[in-house]
């Protein structure tokens, strides 16, 4: 199941390359039946065999490509799975206003492939592989439309992440030559205990940098607002849920799979990378509170919540994990929102800074509304979900006893407050009076952006009461 | 035993907002018939939980799955009432609401967030757990918010921005209040009460303070008090009605509990609670008084009641096991207030609503020939300036009485509650005095021009002000029954011993007559003497402080924009340092320099060094060398040797030769190294 879910996209993405050109009917039909295929068949692999390994490739014995769905995969797996077809029926709205859709949706398929890749990789190798890979199939989305600007960010994504990712290769190659097996174990890879401790430390904290590039970790932060001239779905979809999720589940699999929590805890490795996460939160909210432009604002409000989920993680305790995987689910479900709210009123009426979205309210009722409601969600006020998944990374902080864990609690709360800052403005702009008062007609995006916000405010709403199911579910897998 | 009511009251007005507002987008009436249903829907199950408690049937409902952290009601005496009360008020505001918002735009979205406010209300009064009763609180703060922004004026909007920033900074501070609390406080029940033996006091100051915070910014408590004069003038007449008479209670229902089951044993809290309920109720009556506007003196005066109320809190506190009277004056005066504030605001509504202005010179006279409203608005007056018999007076003798116990009780040191005993005397004066004020300037006064007798109430309103209006007098009247039994509800949620009082004793009677005689001097000397004059149109009055003198604008803001400013400057000199790395290792390792176009020939260390020479030449020409002046341009001749310099420099690096010199010179620190150093 899981290989034919793979398959699928990356299939659909050669049909695209191929037959795309003969007409934009056809590559919608490819893209979108791919897209949900591929999605049914994540599901029938999550509940019909969870766990059920599959080697494609045996290089050497050590070095081989092999793929399992445990629980930390299945989260981001389905996670994706759920968002990727609402985000493609989105992109087809939104792409009708851009050129080259073919090559976008192709790769916007194949990146897909590559993140379920990622989600369900079974040992370090693979996931070094397909992080390589992601970044591969990614790149010419950023630099869509090959414009100077969108050249320059594509180019510095590509410097970013490759240049960063050399360290996490340093850290893969040490994990190959200290223990017989990459395959990821809950509770560290128990060979690499016996290594040479100072070592170990210093390759977690490389592979940290390393990987954590995808997840903007402060001071390889600078692709990411830059990369947000790239077309908003993939601004929405890649880099606030899977390209940066996708960092985030590398750390966590880094820390809690490979090295382990036995080994770094309360050493000066999980202290520099705390204080590292603890500082890209306050940095990056303060630094949104004074960005006027629309979808850089977010994206720094991206890297910061990024940095939330990365400082759960890195609090090396069961319920760390558990809150960082919460706030990775939340936060997906609302800045993805988030920015396609931007994305469609930048579509509609052609508004991109936070100055001009006055009185928008009036324009783009639903999609203003919708903007206020995920708005309000961020700022982590209950009993809106994503003050459970702050609640849970706040007492998880609290109860780690970890000096600069319980340091974070106050930088969580203060960058809360600036949340509220960054967020409330633009809403806030919105509903107020428009300066001129003429009658104006509803330019609402049509029902394929729609569905998409429709569906996840929904589900939203759902989680507001029912939020209970999922912590249950985290609770079961970081085995508390 | 799950008393299902519970949930029931809190869900039926958050469906029937849904379904207002669709009917709303119909027509803006629906919407309204809409609200005034789901109110009344409401009130039957907290009716049928009112009767219930008064039988002794305190319900409970508790749900471990839901909102993640689980919810639990609970509804015993106090609490049915005041989740009965809230939703009674709301039928009241509904009805007043059609015809206020005749004609009015946003009609839905007002009557969607009314009801979503009521069914937070609600479910605040009725919660159990201070988890339940903090989420309930978020969701009121904000589901208000729309009230004050809703004519989206310039100054509305500026109302609802202070509103907004205080409620979610307020919020903010309950959170990270919550957070430094002991887990097994956070769920505990309230019902059952708790023992905080276990937890020493010291530890729980911080978080309670941090807590009161954000429930007394939502009370008006000084000096959190900035964002209701200006949100209630801001907010529709219903609305304004309701912050006063519901929400302001949420806060300080907030403050009772933290005083009640969180700090009950740590007695610096109460003594803090009680000094600032005295600061709040002066300044609130102080500001009262000076104010011109009607809606604001009604504002400021909700204030100064809080504070009132607040001094019962911090009563109840000091006084420990003897606090029943404290604390039954307190839910007395909470229930008191609500009522007169729902009737004050209402008929101030009906004056902004037929003249469309809020300055009282602008509104003199506008009562006269309409004896209903001057009834409505006497009662309100009567009983919340405490004058006997009206239930005001009730309530205020029950902490006047408290205070005197405590003076009593006191062994040394009583001077400073006896100054505070004045200052309560002095309290109620003010509230006489801005009282009188009002009636004065909207019955007294002639108007410039007689008002036209049209009907200025619809049927339906005067009926419902006039049920609300009797209150004050009958409660008046037979205290023992009305304010008795909410006395007794409190103390028992407060869990204290209530106790029998006499109402109408020597001691009240003058206590009442002391204050009303203040009240009586006040306005004479300083109303009539300093802040109004005679003029052709009447008596004009006028505020002797600047408008712009206030705690906000002066402090607040500048402070919080000095904040995001600082903030500003820390990540811009943050994201400057990867930059520059970058930049830094771009030149190292690739030879790159985008960021600097290269100046020909020379560079900028040339030019600085070539231009300095040149001026000392051309020094040394004017005086050493007047005779033989210098001609070599040294800017020129740097340039041209830098240039020089950097192109051999550039050959150089590139030959073989260089390069294997570097090899040599790092071959021979290696062995260096592995000779001396291994």
């Amino acid at each position: 199941m899981l290989l034919i879910a793979f398959a699928i996209p990356i299939a659909g993405s050669a049909l695209i390359f191929t037959w795309g050109r003969r007409g934009g009917r056809i590559r919608r039909w490819i893209a979108i039946l791919s897209t949900i295929a591929t999605s049914a068949f994540v599901c029938l692999a999550l509940f019909a065999e969870p766990g059920r390994g599959y080697v494609l490739l045996e290089f050497t014995s050590r070095m081989t490509i092999a793929f399992s769905l445990d629980g930390l995969g299945s989260v981001f797996a389905g996670l994706i799975a759920f968002l990727w077809p609402l985000s493609m029926l989105y992109a087809f709205e939104y792409m009708k206003h851009e050129t080259g859709e073919n090559a976008f949706f192709g790769q916007y398929l194949l990146s897909y492939a590559m993140t379920l890749l990622i989600a369900s990789a079974e040992n370090l190798f693979t996931l070094y592989f397909f992080f390589e890979l992601l970044t591969l199939a990614t790149v010419f989305l950023v630099a869509h439309g090959f414009s100077h600007r969108s050249m320059y960010a594509g180019r510095k994504y590509l410097y970013y992440t490759l240049g960063a990712a050399s360290l996490g290769f340093l850290a893969m190659i040490s994990v190959l030559v200290y223990s017989d097996t990459t395959i990821f174990v809950y509770g560290g890879i128990p060979a690499l205990r016996q290594a040479p401790h100072t070592m170990m430390l210093l390759l977690f904290v490389l592979g940290f940098f390393g990987f954590g590039v995808k997840a903007a970790v402060f001071p390889l932060h600078g692709w990411l607002p830059t990369a947000s001239v790239a077309p908003t779905p993939v601004t929405s979809l890649l880099h606030a849920v899977a390209v940066v999720n996708a960092g985030v589940f590398s750390v966590a699999r880094l820390a809690y799979y490979v090295y382990g929590p036995a080994l770094i805890s309360g050493t000066w490795a999980q202290t520099l990378c705390l204080s590292m996460a603890a500082f890209t939160i306050l940095f990056a909210s303060a630094k949104a509170v004074h960005e006027q432009h629309l979808k850089r604002r977010l994206a720094y409000s991206t890297i910061s919540n990024l940095s939330y989920m990365l400082f759960g993680l890195l609090l090396l305790t069961p319920l760390g994990l558990k809150a960082g995987l919460m706030h990775m689910i939340f936060h997906s479900l609302i800045k993805l929102t988030l920015f396609s709210c931007a994305g469609a009123i930048l579509v509609q009426t052609g508004r991109e800074y936070v100055q001009e979205l006055r009185g928008l309210r009036r324009q783009m009722p639903i999609v203003m509304t919708v903007f206020a409601f995920c708005a309000v969600e961020l700022v982590g006020i209950p009993p809106f979900i994503i003050f459970q998944s702050k609640w849970a990374l706040v007492t998880a902080a609290f109860g780690s006893g970890h000096i600069i864990g319980i340091a974070g609690v106050a930088v969580l709360l203060i960058s809360a407050g600036f949340t509220a800052a960054y967020l409330l403005k633009p809403a806030v702009t919105a509903f107020a009076l428009p300066i001129e008062k003429k009658p104006s007609e509803k330019r609402d995006p049509g029902w394929q952006m729609l569905t998409l916000f429709l569906v996840i405010t929904a589900a939203m709403l759902a989680l507001i009461l029912l939020g209970k199911p999922i912590a249950d579910y985290l609770s079961q897998i970081v085995g508390l | 035993m799950n008393n299902h009511l519970l949930w029931i009251a809190v869900l039926l007005p958050l469906i029937g907002a849904v379904f207002a507002y669709a009917l709303g987008r119909r027509r803006a009436r629906y919407a309204l018939w809409g609200m005034l249903a789901s109110s009344l829907a409401a009130l039957i199950p907290l009716s049928v939980l009112l009767w219930q408690a008064a039988n002794g049937q305190a319900g409970g409902w508790t749900s471990a799955s839901l909102c993640a952290a689980g919810i639990s009601l609970a509804s015993d005496g106090f609490r049915a009432l005041y989740a009965w009360l809230s939703a009674l008020l709301w039928v009241v505001a509904s009805v007043f609401s059609f015809s206020y918002f005749k004609g009015k735009e946003n009609v839905p979205r007002f009557v969607f967030f009314s009801l979503l406010t009521l069914s937070a209300a609600v479910g605040l009064f009725l919660s159990d757990q201070l988890q339940t009763t903090v989420l309930f609180f978020e969701v009121m703060s904000l589901a208000s918010y729309p009230w004050v922004a809703h004519s989206e004026t310039k100054e509305s909007l500026r109302a609802a921005q202070s509103y907004l920033w205080i409620a979610v900074i307020g919020g903010l501070c309950i959170l990270m209040g919550m957070l430094l609390l002991p887990g097994e406080l956070l769920a505990m029940r309230y019902s059952q009460g708790f023992a905080p033996e276990t937890v020493p006091a010291s530890s729980l100051m911080l978080p309670a303070v941090l807590m009161l915070v954000g429930f007394g910014a939502k009370a008006g408590a000084f000096p959190l008090h900035v964002w209701l004069p200006k949100a209630y003038p801001a907010a529709p007449a219903p609305a304004t009605a309701l912050l006063s008479a519901v929400l302001s209670k949420a806060g300080v229902f907030g403050v009772l509990l933290l005083s009640a089951h969180v700090m009950r044993e740590v007695a610096a809290w109460h003594i803090l609670i009680f000094w600032l309920g005295i600061a709040t109720m002066l300044l609130g009556g102080v500001w009262a008084l000076l104010s011109m506007n009607l809606i604001r003196v009604l504002a400021y005066s909700s204030m100064s009641q809080i504070g009132f109320i607040l001094v019962g809190v911090g009563l109840y506190g000091m006084l420990s096991y003897h606090g029943g009277i404290a604390a039954q004056g307190l839910a007395a005066h909470m229930v008191n207030h609500s009522a007169f504030k729902m009737l004050l605001f209402l008929c101030a509504g009906v004056a902004v609503m037929r003249t469309g202005k809020r300055h009282l010179n602008d509104l003199r006279g506008f009562g006269r020939g309409k004896p209903l409203l001057h009834v409505i608005f006497l009662m309100g007056m009567l009983g919340i300036a405490g004058v006997p018999p009206f239930s005001g007076f009730a309530s205020k003798s029950l902490l006047h009485e408290s205070l005197t116990e405590y003076i009593h009780l006191l062994h040394g040191g009583a001077w400073l509650y006896t100054a505070a005993e004045w200052l309560f005397i002095l309290a109620g004066g003010l509230t006489a005095a801005y009282m009188l004020k009002l009636y004065v300037c909207l019955f007294r006064e002639r108007p410039e021009a007689e008002p036209a007798k049209t009907p200025y109430m619809t049927r339906a309103s005067v009926i419902a002000l006039s049920v609300l209006a009797v209150f004050p007098l009958l409660a008046g009247l037979f205290p023992s029954v009305f304010i008795g039994g909410i006395g007794r509800a409190g103390a028992e949620f407060l869990q204290t011993e209530a106790r029998a009082v006499s109402y109408f004793s020597a001691e009240n009677l003058l206590g009442a007559a002391e204050s009303i005689g203040i009240g009586l001097l006040l306005y004479f000397a300083v109303v009539r003497g300093l802040l109004s004059e005679k003029t052709e149109g009447g008596r004009s009055y006028m505020n002797p402080v600047p408008a712009r003198v206030n705690l906000e604008d002066m402090l607040y803001r500048p402070v919080l924009k000095m904040l995001t400013a600082m903030a500003a400057w820390f990540s811009w000199a943050v994201s400057l340092l990867p930059e520059t790395l970058a930049a830094w290792l771009r030149r190292a390792l690739l030879h790159v320099r985008a960021w600097r176009v290269p100046m020909p020939g020379g560079n900028r260390f040339t030019y600085a060094v070539g231009d300095l020479m040149n001026g000392c030449v051309s020094m040394l020409n004017k005086t050493i060398l007047k005779n033989r002046p210098a001609t070599v341009d040294f800017s020129v001749a740097l340039a041209a040797g830098n240039e020089e310099l950097g192109r051999s420099m550039k050959r150089l690096k590139r030959s073989l030769s260089y390069s294997l010199l570097l090899f040599c010179i790092g071959l021979f620190g290696l062995l260096v190294y592995l000779i001396f150093f291994k």
